[in-house]
C-alpha cells in the first residue's frame, strides 16, 4: 500500500505540470478560451522601412457585428501580430484560419521569401492559403477598404477566387504552390487583384477585380500578366475555366465564344548532340458560340471555320506574348522545365543547370487547333426579315 | 490460465506500430533531400537489401530453441563472457535510443503543436506511460500494438484519402538515369528503419512458438513498409514539391496541416500528431523492456516467462527496470539541448548507430557464431 502511495507520488508532479498548472513554459502557454477567439481570415503584408505592415480582416462577422479591421507597422511579422494583440483587449487573435494572405505590390516587389517562410515557419499559418498580390495598391488598403459594415476583403477575395476559376481568366495559387514553384523553378505565377471603387450598393467604398497574374522571379515581383493574357495562361498551364473570347468573324462583326475544354502541352524537340532545338506548343480550343454582334448563319461550315482561325490566331497571339515575357524575365512560370524532364529526363538532366540561361533563347513552335463545336439552344440566328432574303 | 505466448500476427503489429516511429520522423524528409523528386523510389530500392537482411536474422532465428530470443542467441554464439558483454553494450544502446526517442517524441509536439512549451512535461509523460507499460509484462505490449495498429492505419488512410485532391504527380515522373545513385543512397534511410524494426522485436521472440512461415512473414511485412515509404514520399512530394519537403522538419504533419475535408473540416494536425504518441509508446516501451531485460540477463535475473508484472514488484532485477526508466528520462531531458542538436542526433549519430547495431552486429554475431558452430 505505501509502494501505490509512493507510485502516486511520483507521478502527481507530472500531471500538475501537464494540466497547465505550471509555469508559463508549459504546454498552458498554448491555452485559448474558446469564446475569446477572434479568427482571423486575411492577413495582409506591405513593406514599412525596414520592416512589415500587418493588416489583419476577420471576416464575415456575426449577426449585427461589423468586420474587425486592424493594421499595424513593426519590425517583423510576429512583432506585429503581438502589437495587434495589445490593441485587442477582449479577445484572442487567432491565425489558425486564416484564408487568404495578401500582399502589396511594393512588398512582393521587394521580395516574397520572407513572408512564405514565415508562414511555413509559423504554427498557426497554412501554406494551404490561397496568396494574392495588391496590383498597384498596398495590402493595407486593400484589407481596410474593401467591403463595409457587413462585408470584408474575405468574402470579396472568396467570389473572387471562385469566379476567377470558373470565367477561366486566373487562379488562386497557394502559398504552398507558389513555395514550391519557387523553390523548384525560381518562378512562379500569383494571382493579382486590383481594387476599385465598388458598383454595388452596400458593399462599402472598395472592391476587388481579378488583374491576371503577377510573375514572382527569384521571389521578387517581376511583372503582371493582366486581362486576356490571364486566360492564355490557364489555357497554357491546363486550369480549366470557361474563359470568353471576343472574335472577329470576315465581316468584322463581334462573336463571343466561351472555352469550353482547352488542352495544351509543351514537347522538347533535341538535336543529335543532345542540345534543345525548340519546344513544340500544342494547344486544342473548344469553344461554344455565346453571342453574337450580327445575326449569322451559324451551322454554315464556312463560317465555323472562319471562327476556328480566329480562335486560334487569338489564342496564338496571347500564348506568344505569355512565351516572350518568360523569355524577356528568364522565368519559367509556366513549368515547361518540368514538363520538358518529364518527358525527356535524361537529356533534361544535362540542360537543367543552364535552363534560365537556355529559355530566352529557346525557339517556340506554336500550333493552335480552334475548334468552335456548339452554339447551345440556338442555331442560326433568329430571322427578322419575316422570310424576305 | 494466462499464456504469455505471442501470436506471430501480434510480433508483427508491434513492428507495424514501432516502424511508425522513426517513419514519419525520417522519411519523407532525408530521402527526398537526397533523391530530390524520385525519391519515392526509393522505397523501392530498399526492399531488396531489407530483405536480404531479413533473411539473414531469420537464419540467426532458425537456429534459436524453444523459449530463447536475440539476446540468448548472442550468449550462445559468442559464448557467456563475450555475449553477456554484447548484450550489455545492446542494453546500453536500447536505452540511448530510449531516451533519444523520448526527447524526439517531445520535439514534434513543441514544433507541430504546442509552441513556446519546455520539453520535460512530455518527455516526463511519455515516459511515465511507457514505464507502465515496460513494468508490465511483454504480452500486454504485443496486445496493445495489435489494437493500436487498426486505428493508425484508419487515420494514415483517411489522411492519405483527403489529401488525393491535392496530389500532382507530375513532377514525380521526371525520373533520369541520373536519379540512380541519389535513389540507392536515398534508400539509407528506410533500410536503416526497417534493419532497426526487423532486430529490436526479436529479442523477445522467445515468446513466440516456434513454426515455419516466419520469413515470409517478414518479407510480407517488409512490403508494408516499403508501400508506407512510397507513399509517404508520393504525397509528400505532391503535395509540397521535394524541394520544400526536403527543407521541412515533418513533412507528413506539414501535410496534414494544409488538407481540407470538404472545406468543413481542417487544422486536425493536432490529433493526428496526438495520435502518433501511441508508436513511440510502443517503441519506447519496447526498448525499456529490452535494455532492462538484457541488463538482467547480464546481471544473471533474467526476465521469467510467467513472472509477476506488478508495478511494486521489485524482485529478481525488476528493479532495473525502474533504473533504466531513471536513466532515458535524465538522457531525454540531457541529451540535446536544443532542436538543432537533436537534428544531429536524428540525422547522423542514432542512424549510423542503428546500422552499426543491427546490419554491422547482426551479420558479425552470425558469422562468429556458425565460425564457432554454437549456432
Amino acid at each position: 500500500m505505501r509502494r501505490k502511495h509512493l507510485l502516486l507520488l511520483l507521478i502527481l508532479p507530472v500531471l500538475l505540470c501537464s494540466s497547465g498548472c505550471g509555469s508559463s513554459s508549459s504546454v498552458w502557454a498554448n491555452y485559448r478560451q474558446l469564446e475569446q477567439l477572434q479568427l482571423i481570415q486575411t492577413i495582409g503584408i506591405d513593406r514599412d522601412g525596414a520592416g512589415v505592415c500587418l493588416s489583419i480582416s476577420t471576416g464575415k462577422p456575426m449577426e449585427g457585428e461589423a468586420p474587425m479591421r486592424m493594421s499595424q507597422a513593426a519590425p517583423s511579422l510576429q512583432l506585429a501580430m503581438n502589437r495587434l494583440q495589445d490593441y485587442t483587449a477582449n479577445a484572442s487573435l487567432f491565425y489558425a484560419h486564416t484564408r487568404y494572405v495578401v500582399i502589396g505590390q511594393s512588398a512582393a516587389e521587394t521580395g516574397i521569401a520572407p513572408y512564405l517562410d514565415f508562414v511555413e515557419r509559423d504554427v498557426a499559418m497554412r501554406l494551404s492559403a490561397p496568396l494574392f498580390i495588391a496590383y498597384d495598391a498596398t495590402a493595407q488598403h486593400a484589407i481596410l477598404n474593401t467591403g463595409g459594415e457587413k462585408t470584408d476583403i474575405t468574402e470579396n477575395l472568396s467570389a473572387l477566387e471562385q469566379d476567377v476559376s470558373r470565367q477561366g481568366n486566373g487562379h488562386a495559387f497557394t502559398c504552398g504552390e507558389i513555395a514550391q514553384g519557387l523553390a523548384s523553378a525560381g518562378s512562379a505565377l500569383a494571382c493579382a487583384v486590383v481594387c476599385v471603387p465598388s458598383k454595388e450598393q452596400n458593399a462599402g467604398d472598395e472592391t476587388i477585380l481579378p488583374y491576371g497574374y503577377g510573375i514572382l522571379k527569384d521571389g521578387k515581383l517581376a511583372g503582371f500578366l493582366p486581362g486576356e493574357l490571364a486566360i492564355g495562361v490557364n489555357v497554357l498551364l491546363n486550369l480549366g475555366g470557361h474563359g470568353d473570347v471576343l472574335l472577329q468573324d470576315a465581316q468584322g462583326a463581334a462573336v463571343t465564344v466561351a472555352l469550353d475544354t482547352t488542352k495544351a502541352g509543351f514537347t522538347p524537340v533535341w538535336n543529335d548532340d543532345g542540345s534543345l532545338q525548340c519546344v513544340e506548343v500544342s494547344v486544342t480550343a473548344r469553344a461554344a458560340i455565346t453571342e453574337l454582334s450580327e445575326p449569322q448563319e451559324i451551322t454554315d461550315p464556312a463560317y465555323l471555320d472562319q471562327l476556328d482561325q480566329a480562335l486560334a490566331d487569338t489564342l496564338r497571339g496571347w500564348i506568344e506574348a505569355i512565351l516572350s515575357q518568360s523569355q524577356t524575365l528568364q522565368a519559367d512560370f509556366l513549368g515547361i522545365g518540368q514538363q520538358i524532364a518529364t518527358q525527356s529526363p535524361n537529356k533534361w538532366a544535362k540542360i537543367r543547370p543552364d535552363w534560365n540561361g537556355i529559355l530566352p533563347e529557346t525557339a517556340f513552335r506554336i500550333s493552335v487547333t480552334g475548334l468552335v463545336e456548339r452554339t447551345f439552344d440556338l442555331q442560326d440566328s433568329i430571322g427578322v426579315t419575316g422570310g424576305a432574303s | 490460465m494466462k499464456s504469455d505466448k505471442l501470436t506471430r500476427r501480434q510480433y508483427f503489429a508491434l513492428s507495424s506500430m514501432a516502424v511508425l516511429s522513426p517513419a514519419l520522423r525520417l522519411l519523407p524528409r532525408e530521402d527526398t533531400a537526397i533523391a530530390g523528386s524520385a525519391s519515392w523510389l526509393c522505397g523501392i530500392a530498399a526492399y531488396v537489401p531489407l530483405l536480404l537482411f531479413a533473411l539473414l536474422v531469420n537464419a540467426m532465428l532458425n537456429c534459436r530453441r524453444e523459449g530463447e530470443g536475440m539476446g540468448d542467441l548472442f550468449m550462445r554464439a559468442l559464448g557467456k563472457i563475450a555475449g553477456k558483454i554484447v548484450l550489455a553494450v545492446y542494453a546500453l544502446w536500447f536505452l540511448l535510443y530510449a531516451a533519444f526517442l523520448l526527447r524526439s517524441s517531445a520535439e514534434r509536439f513543441v514544433t507541430t503543436v504546442y509552441p513556446y512549451s519546455s520539453i520535460w512535461p512530455f518527455v516526463a509523460t511519455l515516459l511515465a506511460l511507457c514505464l507502465v507499460a515496460a513494468l508490465g509484462g511483454a504480452k500486454a505490449l504485443f496486445r496493445s500494438a495489435e489494437i493500436f495498429l487498426p486505428l493508425l492505419t484508419v487515420v494514415l488512410v483517411f489522411t492519405l484519402v483527403f489529401a488525393l485532391p491535392e496530389l500532382n504527380v507530375k513532377g514525380m515522373l521526371a525520373v533520369s538515369t541520373a536519379d540512380i545513385g541519389p535513389v540507392l543512397l536515398g534508400s539509407l534511410p528506410l533500410l536503416n528503419i526497417g534493419a532497426g524494426i526487423l532486430v529490436y522485436p526479436t529479442f523477445l521472440e522467445g515468446l513466440v512458438p516456434i513454426a515455419p512461415g516466419r520469413g515470409k512473414a517478414a518479407a510480407k511485412w517488409l512490403v508494408r513498409v516499403c508501400l508506407l515509404a512510397v507513399l509517404l514520399s508520393v504525397f509528400a512530394i505532391g503535395m509540397l514539391g521535394a524541394e520544400l519537403t526536403a527543407h521541412l522538419s515533418y513533412p507528413f504533419f506539414t501535410m496534414l496541416r494544409n488538407i481540407s475535408i470538404f472545406h468543413a473540416v481542417e487544422r486536425f494536425e493536432a490529433l493526428v500528431v496526438g495520435l502518433w504518441v501511441l508508436p513511440d509508446f510502443i517503441l519506447i516501451s519496447l526498448m525499456l523492456m529490452l535494455a532492462s531485460g538484457g541488463l538482467r540477463t547480464v546481471f544473471g535475473c533474467p526476465p521469467k516467462p510467467g513472472e509477476r508484472c506488478k508495478l511494486q514488484n521489485l524482485k529478481n532485477g525488476r528493479a532495473l527496470i525502474w533504473l533504466c526508466a531513471a536513466a532515458a528520462l535524465a538522457g531525454g531531458l540531457l541529451l540535446a539541448p536544443n532542436s538543432f542538436n537533436l537534428e544531429f542526433y536524428s540525422r547522423y549519430l542514432i542512424p549510423a548507430l542503428t546500422l552499426g547495431f543491427t546490419i554491422g552486429g547482426i551479420s558479425i554475431i552470425f558469422v562468429i557464431g556458425k565460425l564457432r558452430k554454437t549456432l
